[in-house]
């Protein structure tokens, strides 16, 4: 009879199940991250755009709307907790919770990154306009579309495409580089330049520790599922050397 | 055997049938209208996606058949979006936000262009009666939403030329005139005086009002091309005598610059279907364009050569070229490339020339090799249609 209509998903009962109850927080809270990744993403897009155009306006909105992010990361580290008490999951549910605390932290940063650069924005916003180097945006393209893949990862629980994602965080590395090179370049030809090149090498660090960020993101989704904890010591290991904050 | 219950089941089939058909109309509908429709189902506290049509799909950007049964953030991964619908089914009124898309940009993919969308969440009203057999019916807390999703990209760009149309319309008038105002003040206080400085200000009052009345001229003329007021009268026109009568009218200017002024004509060029005053305003337009950008001992070539959509005209020159990221924005009112270097124009020569060429139904591009490597200004029109000779025209010829 309904042989021409739409297909149509079944959905479920009228009964919820206590399993089935606790499977729909579980993708609630998978759903917050989503969307506070979406709300990070948001602001490095508008953060490089305001550099950009110069605009105001919108740096004053990715400074003033960090504070969402903050409030996303305590909202989602409150369910996990509570999830965590009142349901004692276990195996890759309490892994998939554990990392999400994890994640939610390193998002949290990204959003501070982001925000760093919109006030710096405003601080180049005082000097004469420099060229942005081309390899800025890019670099922030860069981390938005590995930022995007390894929430993919996240939802779609694949440690190898994390794995992979994790690696790309050289290209980050290099561009940072190549932009040093440039900004100094820059700043030794024209000493007036120091203090507008000296801010956007601070702009470029700070993309550059978003990527980090991202590789932790990665991290956790490897941890959350494989769960094998020998391996992901051997990896933390691993990470930590080329992790700047230790460099630092 | 004819019974009541046969009656019932006959209403029923019939009743089925048609709701049937609403159905599908309304499905139909839904899955060929130009905005994004996405229909969202409150499920134990989680947005699910229910139904999605082709234009969100598109809008989006989802993977084909994607999405009906899942979580709203996971499908479009933007929370901008989701909150439009929350707000709207939390407050049971529409709710609307303008979302800028931009996906970031990897490669030179033109699809990477950052995309304006005015997404409007609707409530649904909640009627259980209504909903069909397999969605979740009768328990408490089941709500439903609309979004709708329209791509205003292009209605942004149009709004942001317009801003800087009349910012540029200013800026211009206010040079001439902040000129004006402070000669006269010097005439005032005591130029006037000295014959002949006062007669040299004059001179200069002169300049700046001469270029005032071009500017407000050209804007008019703009103005009125773009409206379609101005008339078009086209014939059959060699493009030979358009060259020649632009390259009489620009040699001298070409001249003082210390240009060479070429023609290059090919034999086998047809003629074009086209008003040739507005043709010429066209090439007096580029040349002009090419005599301010290019520095002294350069050369300018004028010429026509049949292409694909007729006839191609080009301008050609040796001066400062333009950068890719121009070429395309050259022909938009007021585009300087460097306004340090862009003085004595209106800003409105190659707009002008754009919108005659496209009244025409033509075409008009440019091209450079690049900074310092020259330019090549193009534009294409129509054939003339060939001559056909009049049955009687020996007859009307030869008169009585």
């Amino acid at each position: 009879m309904y042989q021409n209509g739409p297909p149509r998903e079944p959905y479920v009962t009228t009964f919820v199940s206590p399993r089935l109850r606790f499977v729909h927080q579980l993708e609630e809270v998978r759903d917050a991250v989503l969307t506070m990744g979406s709300m990070v993403d948001k602001a490095i897009d508008y953060a490089i755009d305001a550099l950009r155009r110069r605009d105001v306006t919108l740096m004053q909105r990715v400074i003033k709307d960090d504070r969402h992010i903050n409030r996303q990361r305590f909202d989602i580290e409150q369910s996990a907790l509570l999830l965590m008490a009142t349901q004692q999951p276990m195996a890759s549910d309490l892994r998939f919770l554990a990392a999400v605390l994890h994640i939610t932290t390193d998002l949290e940063r990204m959003g501070d990154h982001a925000r760093s650069v919109s006030r710096l924005g405003l601080k180049l916003n005082t000097e004469a306009p420099l060229k942005l180097p081309p390899e800025l945006p890019r670099m922030a393209d860069l981390c938005r579309d590995r930022l995007r893949r390894a929430l993919d990862a996240f939802v779609a629980r694949d440690a190898d495409a994390a794995l992979k994602i994790a690696g790309q965080d050289t290209t980050t590395d290099a561009l940072r580089d190549a932009i040093y090179r440039d900004l100094l370049q820059v700043m030794l030809n024209d000493p007036d330049a120091i203090r507008r090149g000296t801010y956007l090498l601070w702009v470029a660090h700070n993309i550059e520790r978003i990527g980090d960020h991202i590789t932790n993101v990665c991290e956790r989704v490897i941890f959350a599922v494989t769960g094998r904890m020998e391996e992901l010591t051997e990896r933390s290991v691993e990470f930590a050397d080329t992790d700047p904050v230790s460099r630092a | 055997m004819e019974t009541p219950h046969n009656g019932e089941t006959e209403r029923l089939r019939e009743r089925m049938r048609q709701l049937t058909i609403e159905r599908d109309h309304a499905h139909e509908a839904l899955a060929n209208m130009a905005d994004g429709i996405v229909i969202v189902e409150a499920v134990d506290g989680q947005l699910r996606v229910e139904q999605l049509n082709g234009a969100a799909t598109r809008l989006l950007r989802l993977q084909a058949e994607t999405g009906v049964g899942q979580s709203l953030a996971k499908v479009v991964r933007d929370h901008e979006l989701t909150q439009v619908l929350v707000s709207a089914m939390q407050q049971g009124a529409p709710h609307t936000a303008t979302i800028r898309f931009a996906p970031p940009s990897l490669g030179d993919d033109p699809r990477d262009e950052p995309r304006y969308v005015k997404a409007t969440g609707f409530p649904l009203a909640n009627n259980a009666e209504s909903r069909t057999p397999n969605t979740r019916s009768g328990t408490s807390g089941t709500e439903a939403g609309l979004l709708v999703l329209q791509d205003v990209t292009e209605l942004r760009r149009t709004e942001t030329v317009r801003r800087e149309f009349v910012g540029n319309v200013s800026h211009e008038l206010r040079t001439p005139l902040a000129s004006l105002k402070a000669l006269v003040e010097t005439l005032e206080e005591g130029a006037l005086q000295d014959p002949p400085a006062a007669r040299e200000f004059l001179g200069q009052m002169h300049v700046e009002v001469d270029s005032l009345t071009q500017l407000v001229q050209e804007l008019l003329e703009l103005s009125k091309i773009e409206s379609g007021q101005a008339p078009i009268r086209p014939e059959s026109v060699p493009p030979v005598g358009l060259l020649a009568a632009t390259e009489r009218r620009m040699r001298r200017q070409a001249e003082r610059a210390g240009l060479a002024l070429d023609l290059e004509i090919q034999d086998e060029v047809s003629a074009v279907w086209a008003d040739p005053a507005l043709v010429e305003r066209v090439l007096i337009n580029l040349v002009h364009n090419a005599v301010k950008f290019t520095p002294r001992g350069g050369r300018i070539t004028l010429s026509a050569a049949p292409g694909p959509e007729g006839v191609v005209f080009s301008v050609a020159d040796t001066g400062a070229g333009i950068v890719v990221d121009d070429l395309n924005r050259i022909f938009e009112r007021f585009y300087k490339v460097d306004r340090s270097r862009a003085s004595g124009g209106t800003g409105l020569g190659l707009a002008i020339a754009k919108h005659i060429v496209h009244a025409h139904g033509g075409r008009i591009w440019a091209e450079s090799a690049g900074e310092g490597h020259g330019s090549r200004f193009r534009f294409a029109l129509a054939a003339a249609p060939p001559v056909q000779s009049h049955p009687d025209a020996e007859t009307l010829l030869s008169g009585p």
